[in-house]
């Protein structure tokens, strides 16, 4: 999030990162830096519009002298520190990281998930074959702190059916990490709606909303800015997906027109994402000042409006054929 | 005893609890307690102990069903990389020690007769 600085202006710092000699703003973290140094390190549960919550742990790194290792988005530069963002432990823990997730949830619609999980050597076959998917609204109903004990010769997944449950957006939590931002987006980071919370405990933990109402039911105000972050594409435009279900989803056809709201006078930014010239899906950019990324649900959803087919309705009434009034 | 004694021994003391235990305990279900406490307790909020916690129970209940994915000790190895991710990049002392009791019975002890304990 930006804030105003107010106060001293942030000291330089000098710290090594992989073993050369790298000078820092003391407010400024591991990852920053790294990628300022064109050093990619895989990020899944970090956003630069929201606070770091460091659970995914792809983007751990070696400080020397730390028992552990560290979460690069989260942790600020200090002088001296010496950092290695691809040692030998780091891998292998980034190679886990993608193992445990991708032989547990579906990532088939999250960039580069499939490039990360090669170039780090990650297997999520050795686990064994999936366990058979729950059925709807089953995960909802685990209870903390109990669970079957496994014969270990499927692994354990949190495959399940979408939610639909509205004409705006679908939760797909097959596909879902456990990245933690939609809720802030939802929460106090940004919209403050606070409609949706991790429910559950382990690996039965999920995203719900209270009481797992279905959307319509919950605090929801279809704001879309959970799905403006979901990495995943477990969070999805209903527009999209449903053509990806037909196998008419397809982003090379699509064009990106920006534009700016006219439902009120804030002024934030759309980019329209168009297909066959409709409208399918709108975003905002996340870096653009008014907005964040963040829309409301008029920006968001508010586009049938633009291509309303009118071939169904009645014609107009016309003058002559009115009725004669005497 | 001391915290920094045990770990310089290579074992792990937990919460400092010493429990004693002799040999005619069935020590392959006493690990799966272990496996299953672990998974139960995890918040599930980061990566390494959520999932990791599973796979360790999947992995010990395949060593303890005599199934094991090809041989014993290709899952004495991915329990390792299990035990290392989670040791490492755990967020808290949770996901941290969830392997200690398992791997010291794994290789100090060859519980599962590798051969090969140390």
């Amino acid at each position: 999030m930006s804030r105003t600085r107010t106060g001293a202006p942030p000291r330089t710092v000098e710290l090594t990162l992989n073993g050369t000699p790298v000078t820092a703003r003391e407010d400024q973290t591991i990852l920053d830096v790294a990628r300022r140094e064109d050093i990619e390190i895989p990020t899944m549960c970090w956003e630069r519009t929201l606070t770091p919550v460091n659970a995914c742990r792809v983007c751990v790194c070696e400080v020397k002298g730390a028992r552990t290792l560290i979460p690069s988005c989260a942790r600020r530069v200090e002088d001296g520190m010496e950092v290695e963002t691809h040692s030998e432990r780091v891998n292998l823990s980034r190679k886990m990281v993608l193992e445990f997730l991708a032989s547990s949830v579906d990532l088939s619609t999250m960039p580069n998930a499939a490039r990360w999980i090669e170039e780090y050597g990650a297997d999520p076959e050795r686990y064994g074959p999936p366990a058979p998917p729950f059925e709807a609204g089953e995960r909802d109903r685990l209870r903390a702190g109990r669970h079957e004990t496994p014969d270990g010769q499927h692994a354990a997944t949190v495959h399940q059916p979408p939610k639909v449950d509205n004409e705006l957006y679908v939760r797909d939590y097959a596909k879902c990490i456990l990245c933690y931002k939609c809720v802030e987006g939802c929460g106090t980071d940004w919209q403050n709606t606070f409609a949706i919370a991790v429910a559950g405990r382990g690996f039965d933990a999920r995203i719900a909303t209270e009481y797992a109402n279905p959307l319509p039911d919950s605090a929801c105000v279809y704001c879309g800015n959970c799905i403006a972050v979901c990495p995943t594409g477990a969070l999805m435009f209903k527009s999209e997906f449903d053509r990806r279900a037909e196998g008419t989803w397809d982003v090379e056809r699509q064009t990106r027109t920006q534009t700016i709201c006219t439902y009120c006078g804030v002024g934030c930014n759309l980019i329209l994402h168009e297909q066959d010239n409709e409208i399918v899906k709108v975003t905002s950019p996340l870096e653009h000042p008014v907005t964040s990324g963040n829309l409301c649900i008029k920006g968001r959803f508010g586009f049938q409006f633009v291509q309303n087919d009118r071939s169904g309705l009645p014609a107009p009434i016309e003058d002559e054929a009115g009725p004669e009034v005497t | 005893m001391s915290f920094e004694a045990t770990r310089e021994a290579g074992v792990s003391m937990g919460s400092g609890v010493v429990m004693v235990i002799d040999d005619t305990v069935d020590l392959p279900a006493i690990l799966m307690r272990l496996a299953a406490f672990f998974r139960d307790e995890s918040c599930g909020q980061c990566v390494p102990c959520r999932v990791g916690t599973v796979r360790q129970e999947e992995a010990l209940a395949r060593l303890v069903n005599g199934r094991p994915r090809g041989s014993v000790e290709q899952e004495h190895a991915l329990l390792g990389e299990i035990t290392a991710s989670m040791r490492d990049a755990s967020i808290c002392g949770l996901g941290q020690t969830a392997a200690d009791a398992i791997e010291s019975a794994l290789h100090k002890l060859d519980v599962f007769e590798t051969g090969r304990s140390r």
